[in-house]
């Protein structure tokens, strides 16, 4: 229904334009033109980020990184949050039952909070697709900045809320 | 930088399909499956953005997010990151279009990191699972790394002189 709606937006907007031509009206014009040169650019981008995203999601399984986080992962444990964190598909609405899930099989809270950090910044798809539409130096420049600044963030927050018993809710 | 991009595509669908035709083919067929699916909202975003670039005066939005509307420019950019509410696949492909409007990457920065990381209007859902207090921590975090972010981004391109 949504789709079909914005279906017809797109039938209005081919029409307005081609009107903008038949009436030598220099702005719709200009707005036609501007289009083709975004969509031309998009067209060279999408394709290869989409294929790419798949063939990760195909892949890779989060459910073996998983199994490394529990009691006493310590430094190493960093590690996979990290790799579980740019694993994750979907967002908040994926990496906040799987934060409650490590919570439970008894995963520090430095290391839950450093996973929702990287899980913010550094989700392989995501990144995939800034890569392909912003640059990779771009990319790299923010994984490199975004990455400290979490794990900080994140064994800071832990600590404080080790300290008070935090629990976190299903 | 394009040609780059088919490139890696390309080796990493042949080492795919080498290795697993039908993990492959499975792949490919998602992939088109979810692009066929954003395509109307992919296009409608691209027309109202071409429509927007060529009614507002191009001089406004340098001023507003350009290159010389300093910190409030950021500020702006990290405001809305931290409002709006849009997938990633919509976010990025949209920096790209302001980007060829002259941009600078700090801004775009600003803006993307705040939208992945701080979430105003998922805050329910957030309350939900860490109780208001976390989840407030969490995200005046994530906006404090997102300035972070942007900056050090401004820095590194020269975007912003320190």
């Amino acid at each position: 229904m949504k789709r079909k709606l914005l279906w017809y937006f797109l039938l209005l907007c081919v029409l307005l334009v081609l009107l903008a031509y038949c009436f030598n009206n220099s702005s719709g014009i200009a707005s036609g033109k501007q289009f083709f040169s975004i969509f031309w650019n998009m067209v060279k981008i999408l394709p290869c980020a989409f294929i790419l995203i798949a063939l990760f999601e195909k892949w890779c399984h989060r459910d073996t990184v998983v199994k490394h986080l529990g009691d006493n992962c310590g430094i190493t444990g960093y590690f996979w949050a990290l790799l579980l964190g740019s694993m994750t598909i979907g967002g908040l609405f994926v990496a906040f039952p799987l934060a409650y899930t490590l919570h439970r099989k008894g995963a520090s809270l430095k290391i839950i909070f450093s996973f929702l950090g990287f899980a913010g910044v550094c989700r392989i798809p995501m990144t995939l697709f800034e890569a392909s539409f912003l640059g990779v130096q771009f990319t790299i420049i923010r994984l490199a900045t975004a990455i400290p600044i979490m794990l900080i963030a994140g064994i800071l927050m832990g600590k404080f809320l080790e300290k008070r018993n935090y629990c976190i809710e299903e | 930088m394009e040609f780059g991009l088919w490139i890696v595509t390309g080796i990493a669908l042949l080492i795919s399909f080498c290795k697993n035709r039908g993990k492959t083919i499975g792949a490919l067929k998602m992939a088109t499956k979810r692009l066929w699916k954003i395509t109307p909202l992919f296009l409608s975003v691209m027309a109202i953005f071409s429509f927007f670039i060529t009614a507002v005066q191009k001089s406004f939005i340098q001023e507003t997010i350009g290159a010389d509307s300093g910190i409030t420019g950021l500020l702006l950019s990290l405001g809305i990151g931290s409002l709006a509410f849009m997938p990633g696949f919509i976010a990025f492909p949209l920096c790209a279009m302001l980007k060829t409007q002259g941009i600078p990457f700090y801004i775009l920065a600003g803006f993307s990191v705040a939208l992945m990381n701080v979430g105003i209007l998922s805050f329910p859902l957030q309350k939900q699972y860490l109780g208001w207090k976390v989840a407030v921590v969490r995200n005046v975090t994530g906006f404090l790394a997102a300035l972070l972010i942007a900056i050090i981004v401004g820095i590194i391109f020269r975007e912003i002189a320190i």
